[in-house]
């Protein structure tokens, strides 16, 4: 406890978390720039730092980075990284109302509680929780993606069909490439681009963002009254309707923390599920204003999100597996340093694991504060006319995009999903489920033919394991239970007409 | 043509031509031995037949509303969409995009805004400088600068 609290005594410490925070917010504000990427550039520059010193920067990065993204995704439809499009679905709603600021409010407050709530489950039962995700095969991880599947009834709008048809899109963009496991090239079409699959992150930069420019400018009702700001209200957010959302808190949370927990699961996957289950767990007329811009929308996502940073953290500390892409990149800083993650750490390095517990929860008190303080320079973003504030979304995407790997082709996937996500909603099919796909389409398939060589081709492996029973049983239901009650209500205004 | 008429037309035929196009590729793809039927085209395939069900359902709904004379009616499209418009952007889009390969994309960057708020109704010569110089220098100094990433 005493090394926890050590680190908030050393400057070196407090200066280089802030500065980490705050390069994280901003580079993961900015469409196609990600925590990641700002980790994988700091991490030569901690080399010369101390352990403790170094490491607490990068951790601050991550934090930072996994906020960030929602300040674009409530502004400008934008999400600035993957974890971010669940807060699109409510944030911008909200912002588009007036209430950009709450909406930032609401993001950095949750992005804090979820953050340090994973924090806390970190320190206390870092190494029981470890061991259960060791138990996770193949069968359990398909059981798994296939239930963060599910959710597309949730977000699908008035027609699950369509969400589903979209997801499914998706899953199978997400094959072109190589074959995870024969490492056939497929759909490739002899483009050396297309051997590592459509990139993910155009992919969305272009479905949400490049789509929507395209939609503004080619409704000619709309170019008339661009000159129009966005509506800004000045609103606080008080303690009391903080307070009052203390049960979505608390799932997305306990969900960002049990998802980050599981290795190579991910926060996007984190998002959707809590959306989900935080809709599910609404009462029924709240559960139809999800979608318009409610503030459990944005908890949903933003909590977990931020959640899965402590979550990551447990198998890559307590048994050297990195949760997610970001902590296998810290994996990397740790090695530098001289630092094995692993069972060891704990009894032979225990004064560095608590501070990095103590630097994480500093993280997350900076992040708090450059988030409330920052949100009235970030919300004046809506003061910026459509006119001038388009054109310079669609730069932003563009540059992003190419900004990943230095290949053009990436800003072309990006101008292409803009022009697909433009049909899609002009024919009022929703875009989330389609990322939904993408993001869980390569789990999906190496860990199903995974199972299926293990087991010998016997489907009922996924029945016959525990964790994935389970899961599969309520992902068949989250599908069937939309498509049912949509037909009950067709048959229901049939009856009354 | 109505709404629902259009999507039928467009995205569920659309989707039956993509998805046998889709098909037809996957089946030309190598069978690897010892993948005892689970090789590289399994699961494109089967994710592609479960498309294809769930397009004919939603050909049947779209079949169904049609029928239904007061669902047509609010389904039908009331915005003005210009295709003109529609167009023009995605053009210069794809003009923007392709001139990086050809040009400095500062050049084409401090174009494209210039066009783009210009096509957008902005006439006010000192704005449509200043911005898109003001952009172009920022993104210059952010990304080529402080984080050094190679730019086109």
């Amino acid at each position: 406890m005493e090394q926890l609290l050590a680190v908030f005594s050393d400057p070196q410490v407090i200066l280089l978390v802030f500065v980490g925070v705050f390069f994280g917010i901003v580079l993961s504000a900015i469409p196609g720039l990600t925590a990641t990427m700002g980790i994988a550039l700091l991490i030569p520059y901690t080399f010369a730092l101390p352990p403790v010193v170094g490491i607490s920067m990068l951790l601050g990065i991550y934090v930072g980075g996994m906020y960030g993204g929602s300040i674009t995704a409530i502004l400008i439809r934008t999400p600035g990284t993957p974890s971010a499009a669940a807060t699109l679905l409510d944030g911008y709603p909200m912002a588009a109302k007036g209430d950009a600021s709450k909406a930032l409010s609401w993001a950095t407050v949750s992005s804090f509680v979820g953050g340090l709530f994973s924090c806390l489950v970190l320190i206390f039962i870092a190494p029981q929780i470890a061991s259960v995700a060791l138990r996770f095969g193949p069968a359990e991880y398909f059981a798994l993606a296939i239930f963060g599947l599910s959710i597309v009834g949730a977000i699908a709008g008035s027609n699950p069909l369509k969400g589903i048809i979209v997801a499914a899109l998706g899953v199978f963009i997400g094959t072109i490439g190589l074959d995870p496991i024969a490492g056939t090239q497929r759909l490739t079409f002899g483009n050396a681009n297309l051997m590592g699959g459509i990139s993910f992150i155009p992919a969305l930069i272009g479905l949400f963002a490049v789509s929507q420019v395209i939609k503004e400018i080619a409704n000619s009702n709309v170019v008339k009254t661009m000159g129009e700001k966005m509506a800004y209200k000045k609103q606080r957010l008080t303690l009391k309707e903080v307070f009052q959302q203390w049960k979505p808190f608390s799932i997305a949370s306990t969900i960002g923390t049990l998802i980050g927990i599981i290795p190579g699961a991910g926060a996007s996957i984190a998002t959707f599920l809590s959306y989900n289950e935080i809709k599910r767990f609404s009462k029924k007329e709240r559960r139809k204003e999800f979608g318009k811009g409610i503030p459990e929308g944005i908890i949903a996502s933003e909590a977990s999100n931020n959640a899965v940073t402590g979550g990551a953290l447990v198998p890559l500390l307590t048994i050297g597996i990195p949760g997610d892409v970001v902590t296998a990149v810290i994996l990397g800083g740790l090695m530098i340093q001289g630092v094995t993650p692993g069972p060891m750490l704990f009894t032979e390095n225990s004064s560095l694991v608590y501070s990095l517990f103590g630097t994480l929860i500093m993280a997350n008190i900076f992040m708090l504060i450059l988030g409330l303080f920052g949100v009235r320079l970030f919300a004046r973003i809506a003061d910026v006319p459509k006119q001038i504030l388009l054109p310079i979304i669609v730069v932003l995407c563009f540059i992003g995009s190419y900004s990943l790997s230095n290949n053009i082709f990436d800003v072309w996937v990006a101008l292409a999903f803009g022009i697909i996500g433009y049909f899609f909603e002009k024919y009022r099919y929703p875009l989330a489920p389609m990322i939904l796909g993408l993001v869980l389409g390569p789990m999906i398939e190496s860990n199903l033919r995974r199972a299926l060589i293990e087991s010998k081709q016997d489907w009922s492996v996924f029945f016959q394991k525990p964790i994935s029973a389970i899961f599969i049983s309520i992902a068949l239901l989250s599908f069937l239970i939309p498509l049912i009650k949509k037909i009950m209500e067709m048959r229901k205004e049939k009856a009354m007409s | 043509m109505n709404f629902v008429k259009k999507e039928l037309l467009f995205f569920n035929v659309g989707m039956f031509v993509f998805s046998f196009i889709a098909l037809y590729f996957i089946n030309q793809l190598p069978v690897a031995k010892n993948t005892v039927g689970l090789g590289a085209g399994f699961f494109p395939s089967l994710i592609i037949w479960f498309i294809l069900i769930i397009n004919y359902l939603l050909v049947i709904n779209c079949f169904l509303l049609l029928r239904s004379k007061a669902e047509v009616e609010d389904e039908e499209d009331t915005e003005k969409q210009s295709l003109l418009r529609f167009f023009g952007i995605v053009g210069l889009l794809v003009l923007y995009v392709w001139s990086w390969e050809l040009i400095d994309y500062k050049i084409t960057t401090f174009l494209f805004l210039l066009i783009g708020m210009k096509m957008l109704y902005i006439s006010d010569w000192k704005k449509l400088i200043i911005i898109p110089l003001g952009i172009v220098i920022l993104i210059y100094l952010f990304f080529e600068v402080l984080l050094r990433i190679p730019m086109p």
